[in-house]
């Protein structure tokens, strides 16, 4: 990998990829959106942003890998990026890209994510776009969850737990979370904005390396009737459309 | 029932200011200590941050003058509780001496007279065991500084009686605050969040999963968190973060709860944050 990253293919649609295609397209780099790896030959960075299972995204990108040059970056935004790499020639290029774009401002925050053999050249060119494009760059070990997914849904679980024991109320914890402890938002606000699937999905995949994360039975059922948060109505708290 | 008078327990960083926000609610107000030098420097905080908020022209002089006069001081306990509505009790947090302290407040206090107490850790409930009034009992945990921070958590045992829960509420309310009802239990709901959310958060450092840099500026950069959990935990003091772990650990039982290696290696260091000049990060 020797020079920067000029060309950037993003595999995927709807508004992430909108918004990662905006980010980077402010930079120069040129970035070019498909719904999957052909025409995107001649990227130096591919990024999947699709919501697929891990063997999804990893054919994906196993197919991008085949047509791009050798050199290329191959960019996960889900989790298992060693996993993912295992099945892709030069598995040094296999990288994660996870994007937060912050709710409050206009700020993103991207966890570049190394895999076992992602080489530190593949780690620096994606800082170095990264960093180009305004946003702020962490550099995270690949664990289920990374980071703010994983702590936020750790206290999610807990404040569903309180609540559904009668600890106390949902308006109240999250009010006390917010004014006590300073948190922008409390943990149902955040569970609702999120989506319920979301948080259920980090904590079922964590606790299948660590049984103590399993969602709790509240965030399990309220998933399992489609009570989502903001993108279906109704959450810990309703949205009326 | 009204409030019209309360004695506050305890003059020290949250008595004095507990006691403060009490006058400036309308309240009458006995601030007592063991010590008279206790009592003194208490009052003489009240008076500094009042001074403060005059300079600052967020209170008139002559409020201000109404503010401090409401105020008493003494080393009594009858003195302080014999015509008091309420009780709140801001002393060190040992059980027992709770426990002798809140046995002669409830000899020398009326019958009509509310109890609560700041605790942050121990059990409303064992702290009520020892009075003869567990319904007039209840938890009113405020958070540092009290002038400043608007939540208050009103813990409720399960004798607490619903129209003391009520008085108190509304009291909370007549000081400007929001609080929140939650039922006695360990770290109630403000303490046990943070420590699930510290735990995990230093535990990924724990495990080299990202420096501790790299966690907290995700904290703040992702979602606005206005500061990180190892920044927060230097500010509050390595070696209070770690007596907090350990005491919800105990209480609940559970992994989520239990102190992350860095925080007590750090404590074994001496390296308790902020006030050492030393914590995770390192300070002038």
């Amino acid at each position: 990998m020797e020079t920067a990253i000029r060309r950037v293919g993003l595999i995927g649609e709807g508004d992430t990829a909108e918004r990662v295609a905006g980010l980077l397209a402010a930079t120069g780099v040129r970035v070019a959106a498909a719904k999957n790896a052909a025409g995107l030959a001649d990227a130096d960075l591919i990024i999947e942003l699709l919501e697929g299972d891990r063997q999804e995204r990893a054919k994906v990108l196993g197919e991008a890998a085949a047509g791009v040059n050798p050199g290329a970056v191959l960019a996960t935004s889900g989790p298992g990026v060693t996993e993912i790499a295992a099945s892709i020639p030069g598995p040094g290029r296999v990288i994660g890209l996870h994007f937060t774009f912050n709710p409050f401002e206009d700020k993103c925050l991207v966890q570049l994510v190394t895999g076992l053999e992602t080489t530190a050249e593949t780690l620096t060119a994606c800082r170095e776009l990264v960093e180009k494009a305004g946003a702020v760059a962490v550099t995270v070990k690949d664990l289920p969850g990374l980071t703010m997914d994983r702590i936020l849904a750790s206290v999610i679980n807990e404040a569903a737990e309180m609540y559904d024991t009668g600890i106390a109320g949902i308006e109240d914890i999250d009010r006390v979370t917010r004014l006590c402890l300073n948190w922008p938002m409390g943990p149902f606000q955040f569970a609702d904005a999120l989506g319920i699937d979301h948080v259920v999905a980090t904590l079922e995949a964590i606790a299948a390396d660590e049984p103590r994360y399993a969602p709790c039975r509240l965030l399990r059922q309220m998933s399992a009737a489609g009570r989502l948060g903001k993108k279906s109505g109704q959450g810990f708290y309703s949205y009326p459309r | 029932m009204e409030i019209k008078t309360v004695a506050v327990l305890g003059s020290g960083t949250m008595g004095h200011a507990i006691a403060q926000v009490c006058a400036q609610g309308g309240c009458r107000v006995f601030l007592i200590d063991i010590k008279e030098e206790l009592v003194r420097n208490g009052l003489a905080r009240i008076k500094k941050f009042i001074q403060g908020s005059v300079e600052r022209k967020k209170m008139s002089a002559e409020e201000a003058e109404q503010v401090l006069s409401r105020i008493k001081t003494t080393t009594e306990i009858k003195t302080a509780v014999q015509d008091a509505d309420l009780v709140i009790e801001a002393i060190v947090e040992e059980l027992k001496i709770k426990h002798d302290t809140w046995r002669q407040v409830d000899e020398a206090a009326p019958g009509r007279t509310i109890f609560a107490t700041n605790t942050s850790y121990l059990s409303v409930t064992e702290i009520a065991s020892v009075t003869r009034r567990p319904d007039k009992f209840l938890g009113m945990h405020w958070f540092n500084p009290p002038q400043i921070m608007r939540g208050i958590e009103v813990v409720h045992t399960e004798k607490t009686s619903p129209e003391v829960r009520e008085t108190v509420l509304a009291l909370c309310r007549q000081f400007g605050k929001e609080p929140a009802v939650c039922k006695d239990s360990p770290g109630f709901i403000a303490n046990r969040l943070l420590g699930v959310c510290r735990a995990e958060s230093l535990k990924l450092y724990d495990r080299q999963v990202a420096s501790f840099q790299d966690i907290d500026t995700a904290f703040k950069a992702g979602y606005n968190f206005r500061m990180g959990q190892f920044e927060l935990a230097d500010l509050v003091g390595l070696d209070v973060a770690l007596i907090g772990a350990r005491t919800l650990y105990q209480e609940l039982g559970r992994e989520a709860f239990s102190p992350a290696r860095c925080l007590v290696m750090k404590n074994r260091a001496g390296d308790f944050g902020r006030k050492t000049g030393r914590g995770f990060y390192e300070y002038q």
